[in-house]
């Protein structure tokens, strides 16, 4: 073929390969209305790499939700009584790029109606204005840095507490416990620095000392350098404040030269199977943090264990999995107020308050924020979470220690 | 009438009459091409979805980066592998200006160009000492020296998280932001890049570029200044980098790090060598083939691991002649 002809030819095959590209996922958007309805959430977090334990958790929640709310029949109520819920999850492997590129996708591409996970903070941060930009609902389910929400987003919403509550109820429990000197190590990514530096701001307000603030590579395994200088300034607890793989790593490497240290996590990234499996006997040295306590005593948190229990074989519901859940189950009740498209999703979030999701009480402020988050603190001992208190969240710059609910 | 071989006058033929109507004629890319580049770029219009534009919005982009890269590649022969810091350079820099200092979007374009043509002549200096494959791995420790300012910069960068919030684009007080407007302002800076590469092209510098590229030595002593060259092409292809860094930016709202990374600047170099090394056109249709590949795989993480993979074995069995042999092998059959 002549190269002109060759050049005019591919010019118009490109945009009609696009649009073909482009095809599967304009065509099948929601449609009908009633109970052939169904309403697609996109699902994002890190499916695969370091953090592919996080991803796993956030699908499961979101499955587990969809499962009970079309085995029950559907949207509860409303003109969209009976539609169904589809999960559709995407892998952003853990990378902020990724995040904001799917979430361009999303925004661009009306068959979704909300956008839920990621699995950390930078990421949530970065994907947040991109979506409330399209006015397309966010639910953060697992990222909760205050930074989410600090600029007030219509439709942004953070399910879990926000990090105030995780490090300010870290540093409170670690005083209450009765250590004063702390050493902190934390990722080298903003949802670490963040941590790590509310972590000292309460511990100092509290009356105790920072004795170490090292920060690491995020996935960095060679730490025990810094583990080694943190150990040399003679804290008498050390605050984490990483990714599972990274605590475990580095509880190890502490265990190695002061075996008996104590660590107390400010993330809440300890609370899994995957934890006690990794970490084994040095498990028994660390203190803990999750929002759903597997002794709490509510007919919504015991129907929530034995749907878990039955579906993925453990009563041990971890983080992103209990606030993905809640997630779906609040963009299910929102929809029972009948929004038209879904850019009026949020407004009907905004309203939403279901008074035990299993986790507990699920309502936003008009920020986007949960309001009266709890986190429930635990130790191990032979291998098992062994609940001691819980810590509330009541504004956004403050926590007071609550009972157990046992 | 013409002078014939010894001097005097020869009739013209037919032959020589063609050539002389074909050479008063616009050229052939003016002519034939950039039209249908045009047309192809109006497809997305027929079917008004905020997702054909939003790919077709990636893929301009795209294209305006491989057509910049086409200067230092295609024109000059130079291989770099730092052109997606170039990108980067261009978006930070626009990320930076109108979320932290309040600038407007045409300031920041300008500033995005600026900065892009000063990076791009920065990176363009170890082309005066090395060339081909040890160019490739000076640049590539260049491009990931600039990443890494990205990743540590903080105060500029925004650090791991990166800068979001970004503006969107807004030219003669009008602010661009629904998909198609995004769309059509990348189409249109495709079309004047698209315009200023082609006049580039036959400009005494780039018939000066396209002789570097041949022969360097023959360049040289032909009387050309072949450093002023080399380190010309990579700051013009800067500065293309830096449009489209700014087209990015506006367009995604939230930039980070990991974007622009080394395995953008294999992405670039194939979607150039797609089209065919130099060929202004053919970059555009690499560009587009990427991102639509790219988009499709959105949801196969696996598949655009083995996309970047795929593309990082292109290049270098095109630096080792496997490619080009085995397309020719290909067009023959």
């Amino acid at each position: 073929m002549h190269p002109h002809l060759r050049f005019a030819a591919t010019a118009a095959a490109l945009p009609a390969m696009t649009l073909a590209a482009c095809g599967s996922s304009t065509s099948s958007s929601s449609g009908g209305g009633g109970s052939s309805r169904t309403f697609t959430l996109a699902v994002v977090g890190p499916m695969t790499g370091d953090a592919q334990a996080d991803g796993l958790h956030i699908k499961q929640g979101a499955d587990l939700a969809a499962e009970e709310i079309n085995n029950s029949g559907g949207v509860a109520s409303g003109p969209y009584a009976g539609a169904k819920i589809v999960i559709k999850t995407f892998d952003d492997t853990e990378s902020v790029d990724k995040s904001v590129s799917i979430a361009n996708q999303i925004a661009s591409d009306d068959q979704y109606w909300a956008f839920l996970g990621t699995g950390f903070s930078d990421a949530a941060i970065a994907t947040a204005p991109v979506l409330d930009r399209a006015n397309v609902s966010y639910l953060s389910t697992y990222a909760s840095s205050a930074k989410i929400i600090a600029t007030p987003r219509h439709s942004v919403f953070v399910v879990p507490p926000t990090f105030p509550a995780y490090a300010y109820s870290a540093a409170d429990r670690a005083y209450k416990l009765g250590y004063r000197k702390a050493a902190v190590l934390k990722a080298n990514a903003g949802f670490g620095l963040q941590m790590a530096d509310l972590f000292a701001e309460e511990f100092v307000r509290d009356g105790g000392e920072i004795v170490d603030n090292q920060p690491y590579t995020l996935g960095d395994k060679n730490t025990q350098g810094i583990v080694a200088h943190e150990v040399q300034q003679g804290p008498d607890v050390v605050a984490m404040a990483g990714l599972t793989g990274d605590d475990t790593t580095q509880l190890k490497q502490l265990h190695d030269i002061a075996p008996n240290l104590p660590v107390i996590d400010t993330e809440a990234v300890l609370f899994s199977q995957n934890f006690l499996d990794l970490a084994g006997p040095l498990a028994e040295v660390a203190i803990g943090q999750t929002p759903s306590d597997p002794d709490r005593n509510t007919s919504a948190a015991k129907h929530l264990r034995d749907a878990f229990s039955a579906k993925y074989g453990t009563s041990i519901i971890p983080d992103p999995a209990a606030f993905t859940y809640e997630g779906v189950r609040a963009v299910a009740k929102a929809l029972e107020a009948g929004p038209t498209d879904r850019t009026k999703l949020a407004d009907a979030l905004h309203n939403v308050d279901i008074s035990d999701t299993g986790v507990g009480e699920l309502k936003f402020d008009t920020g986007g924020g949960r309001l009266g988050g709890i986190l429930w603190y635990f130790h191990i001992k032979g291998g098992k979470f062994v609940f001691d208190t819980g810590y509330q969240q009541t504004a956004p710059l403050s926590v007071k220690e609550v009972p157990l609910q046992h | 009438m013409r002078a014939g071989a010894g001097g005097g006058v020869a009739p013209l033929d037919g032959a020589a009459l063609r050539r002389l109507a074909a050479s008063a004629r616009a050229p052939v890319w003016l002519r034939l091409r950039l039209p249908a580049l045009v047309a192809a770029g109006m497809v997305p219009l027929l079917v008004p979805s905020a997702h054909v534009y939003d790919l077709a919005r990636v893929a301009a982009t795209y294209a305006v980066l491989a057509v910049g890269y086409c200067i230092v590649l295609g024109l000059c022969g130079q291989f770099s592998v730092a052109h997606a810091a170039l990108y980067g350079v261009g978006a930070y820099t626009t990320a930076n200006l109108t979320t932290q200092h309040g600038a407007s979007s045409a300031t920041a374009l300008l500033a995005a160009v600026g900065f892009g043509l000063l990076a791009g002549a920065l990176i363009g200096l170890p082309a005066l000492r090395v060339r081909g494959d040890q160019l490739a791995v000076i640049t590539l420790g260049i491009g990931q020296v600039v990443q890494l300012l990205f990743l540590n910069w903080t105060s500029v960068t925004g650090g791991f998280t990166g800068i979001s919030d970004i503006p969107a684009p807004s030219l003669f007080g009008i602010t661009l932001t629904s998909y198609r407007d995004n769309y059509l302002l990348a189409f249109a800076a495709l079309v004047i890049v698209v315009v200023a590469v082609e006049l580039l092209r036959r400009s005494p510098l780039g018939l000066a570029f396209m002789a570097v590229r041949d022969d360097e030595l023959a360049a040289r002593s032909a009387g050309v200044r072949t450093g002023v060259c080399k380190v010309s092409a990579f700051a013009l292809s800067g500065a293309v980098a830096g449009i489209a860094g700014w087209l990015y930016a506006g367009a995604i709202i939230s930039i980070s790090p990991p974007t622009f990374d080394v395995v953008l600047s294999v992405l670039v170099a194939v979607m150039v060598l797609l089209g065919g090394q130099g060929r202004v056109y053919g970059a555009v249709v690499g560009a587009a083939i990427i991102a639509t590949l790219e988009n499709a795989l959105t949801e196969y993480p696996a598949g655009e691991i083995a996309l970047k993979g795929a593309a990082i074995i292109a290049i270098v069995m095109w630096r080792a002649g496997a490619l080009r042999d085995g397309l020719m092998r290909l067009r023959r059959a």
